[in-house]
């Protein structure tokens, strides 16, 4: 009997999962390149019936489950070059394993639109990343989910591209990707890292080269 | 003057030998000399992999007046120097102080009681026993940021260039060829070609940088001599490579392809001269994803593109489909078979139904009827996990109480044991029937929760009212899920989690450190953003204070918490018979409640125990 093999996949866990979107309060920024984690929250939030209406340690945040796994919903209203210290303390507080952070973020090494999905990384000089390792101990064994906003045309100034609003075009790229993002993150607090995460991975890379 | 600007064209003879000692191969034209280990070639590594078309000049040996077939036309070659010059032997050093002697490293290195041996003639004589890591480190760091190196373009690895590694080795233990442009494609290719027809080993190669050792006896007074080429010949005409209809198309197919191409976003743009190592595995990867693939060579000469182009065909592999607008249009082919492994879902059910197809053999087939019917009615269930789960879902969120939930678990199986009696004719074979079902239970619950086929549910139903018995064991079946060990108290965890997580939130609810906005004050953003500020200043400090402090704790809690779970996990993975995990199950939920009490409690307690000199701190 126990010369069974034991399946790849293991069985699912049911330790919660807590989801950040970055981003900067305010509606000053709602809509911009840099607040794109917070929209992708937000999509996440709506599809699986989460409300957030709860503050706390400056962040606003929603408890909910994706299928049976309890999964907390953050938005930090501190800035965000200082998201650390919102998520770091809810962390603790509930006791989330590091390996159950999903830190959603703007990506300006990827095209517009295309996600990616990772176990652990650097911070890519985002600085929102940046801060949340730095309140994590310096740990960067987190997953991340990074979305693409692009690189800044010819010689403009980052910060200004990235606190600027998408364009029309970049904008109907960025919903159909907020809407493959929803499933890879369900996906991904259901079934773990696996073989689906690559194939989604190469499926994202690849999305506008085919016609 | 009509001719000029195309070279004529000579036909390939039947016979292989247009000329003396030149012959036409696959790999393009190769040189045969009287005593020579192998033929020889312009390039031995950019050799197009094809058989010549036609030639574009009259055969000829390349190799000089005396080898030359032909009436010699040109000048005469310089004589000989007269001085008397000795010769360079690698085990015969200068002195050391002898003065306008360029350096020269010794042979070597050897090892601890290790002799030279001055008359190698072998190969691996002159290799002599394979490097340590040391070795091998040191002699790449001698040479890692040396200037003198050995420069590899376009034409890869020509004839000439055997001559000009002996003389780097002449006077260097390690000979650093830095390779650029359309060689670098095929690096294995150049490493191969050049341990075969030079000797040596290659030591340390990174992107477009070989590091050559010589070996440890290599001595430059025996090193084989080869003529030297003193004209490059000129190339053959080598069949096309994008042919107007590629293989396995119809024209029409291919001409809307090469529309399609012409909007398609190239993957990737190739620098002139620049190190294209791993255009090859982007290439496949980008196959694995799309069926047509792009490469902007613009700025490349015309030739490289097609070289490159060249090259991809034959290692992707892929059929080229044009070169226009200098970008390398390629298609994976109609055959093409995708290097991933398939998706999960299906290959779990295979090896689930592989797996009952083994155990069946082993059975008695007398009940052969009825162990049909059950494995239809497990791959079923494999392949409607969705269906499965809801009904699951359902009857646990009826019996919220996990006592009540743990009680049924007891009951379950004996219920279990009288129904399977009564219903299937033999007692004393259910065991036997049943208990490979244990595992393949294990491994079909971890695939429960992907809800991927929705579509065959009607389908399984349909099955499952064919047969007539099926309904019961069905709903054993159901059961004895429910019952089995991972599922149950997984289940029972994430009930008492999500509970967890809202008890944490009630209680910062309560001491203050949370705030529930209500539904009008959610709407704005800026609001959201001002009370979060106002509360957060207004937290009282010992609060925000205990808060971080709690950070670090509750980080080395982490990891316990984590192999606890782990641990819980295996213990049930490894007793498989249902009475006992129902223990696990029993036990580990305890715990669990116990944990969470404890943990609930701590959170509680641990507010009035801060440390004195956190209390100075505090109060300072």
């Amino acid at each position: 009997v126990s010369s069974v093999p034991d399946p790849a996949a293991g069985p699912v866990e049911y330790t919660p999962w807590l989801i950040a979107g970055l981003g900067n309060p305010g509606n000053k920024y709602y809509g911009t390149r840099h607040n794109v984690g917070f929209e992708m929250v937000d999509r996440i939030a709506a599809e699986e019936g989460i409300t957030m209406n709860t503050i706390q340690s400056k962040s606003l945040l929603g408890i909910g489950s994706i299928g049976e796994v309890p999964v907390l919903v953050v938005k930090p209203q501190s800035y965000m070059n200082y998201s650390g210290e919102a998520i770091g303390p809810l962390a603790a507080y509930y006791q989330v394993p590091l390996r159950h952070i999903l830190l959603i973020y703007d990506d300006t090494s990827l095209p517009n639109g295309v996600l990616r999905l990772q176990k652990k990384g650097g911070h890519g000089r985002h600085n929102g990343l940046q801060n949340v390792i730095e309140h994590l101990d310096g740990r960067r064994e987190f997953p991340r989910l990074s979305i693409g906003i692009g690189s800044p045309p010819g010689k403009m100034d980052p910060r200004a591209f990235l606190l600027q609003k998408f364009s029309s075009e970049e904008r109907v790229q960025i919903d159909t990707a907020l809407e493959q993002g929803v499933d890879a993150v369900r996906t991904l607090v259901l079934k773990g890292f696996s073989g689906s995460t690559e194939r989604f991975n190469l499926v994202q890379k690849y999305k506008f080269h085919r016609v | 003057a009509a001719a000029r600007g195309r070279a004529k064209k000579i036909p390939i003879a039947d016979t292989d030998e247009p000329a003396a000692g030149v012959r036409v191969t696959d790999r393009g034209i190769s040189y045969r000399l009287d005593g020579a280990p192998f033929e020889f070639q312009y390039s031995y590594t950019e050799a197009p992999r094809a058989r010549p078309v036609a030639l574009r000049e009259a055969p000829f040996m390349p190799f000089g007046p005396e080898a030359t077939p032909r009436p010699w036309t040109g000048r005469k070659p310089l004589p000989k120097s007269r001085k008397e010059l000795p010769e360079f032997d690698s085990f015969v050093l200068p002195a050391p102080g002898k003065k306008g002697v360029k350096p020269v490293q010794s042979p070597g290195p050897f090892l601890a009681g290790m002799e030279p041996r001055y008359q190698s003639v072998s190969r691996e004589d002159i290799l002599g026993e394979p490097l340590t890591k040391e070795e091998v480190s040191e002699l790449v760091k001698g040479s890692l940021k040396s200037k003198r190196q050995l420069n590899m373009g376009r034409d890869g690895l020509t004839h000439n260039m055997l001559e000009n590694i002996h003389s780097h080795w002449k006077r260097k233990r390690v000979c650093k060829i830095k390779c650029k442009g359309v060689c670098t494609i095929d690096m294995d290719n150049i490493c191969h070609q050049l341990e075969e027809k030079v000797g040596g080993k290659v030591i340390h190669r990174q992107g477009g940088v070989i590091f050559l050792f010589r070996g440890r006896n290599y001595n430059y007074r025996t090193r084989p001599c080869f003529p030297l080429m003193l004209w490059k010949p000129v190339a053959p005409v080598y069949p096309r490579l994008v042919t107007k209809v590629p293989g396995g198309l119809t024209p029409d197919e291919a001409t809307e392809m090469r529309t399609r191409g012409h909007q398609l976003p190239p993957i990737c743009k190739l620098g002139k001269n620049g190190v294209y190592a791993n255009l090859v595995n982007q290439v496949r990867e980008a196959f694995e994803a799309c069926d047509l693939v792009r490469v902007d060579c613009s700025g490349l000469n015309k030739s490289d593109c097609r070289k490159i182009g060249a090259k991809l065909k034959d290692l992707v592999p892929c059929i080229l489909l044009s070169f226009e607008f200098e970008h390398i249009l390629m298609w994976r082919g109609s055959d093409w078979k995708s290097s991933l492994p398939p998706l999960e879902n299906s290959y779990e059910v295979t090896k689930v139904q592989e797996s009952f197809s083994g155990k069946e053999s082993n059975e008695k087939v007398t009940h052969s009827g009825n162990v049909l019917a059950q494995i239809e009615l497990v791959s079923a269930a494999t392949s409607h996990k969705n269906w499965n789960l809801d009904e699951g879902q359902e009857k646990f969120k009826d019996s919220t109480d996990s006592d009540m939930v743990l009680n049924s678990a007891k009951d379950v199986p004996a219920l279990f044991h009288s129904t399977g009696i009564s219903r299937t004719e033999p007692s004393a074979d259910i065991p036997l029937e049943y208990s490979p079902l244990n595992p393949v239970c294990d491994i079909m619950d971890p695939s429960l929760n992907c809800r991927s086929i929705p579509t065959n549910n009607c389908e399984s139903r349909a099955l499952v009212e064919k047969s007539e018995h099926c309904p019961d064991d069905y709903n054993l079946e159901m059961k004895r899920k429910r019952n089995d060990g991972t599922k149950g108290t997984v289940v029972l965890n994430s009930g008492s989690k999500v509970e967890g997580l809202l008890c944490l939130l009630e209680q910062a609810i309560h001491s203050g450190r949370a705030l529930v906005l209500s539904e009008d004050e959610l709407a704005d953003s800026d609001l959201v953003y001002e009370k979060s500020v106002a509360f957060t200043k207004s937290i009282p400090r010992r609060l925000v204070f205990e808060n971080t402090r709690r950070k670090s704790s509750a980080r080395r809690n982490v990891p316990d918490n984590h192999a606890r779970t782990k641990t819980h996990l295996v213990e049930n993975k490894m007793l498989s018979s249902p009475v006992e995990n129902k223990f696990i199950v029993n036990g580990g939920s305890a715990m669990q409640t116990i944990d969470h009490g404890q943990e609930f409690l701590s959170d509680v307690v641990h507010q009035g125990t801060l440390r004195v000199d956190e209390l100075a701190k505090l109060l300072a």
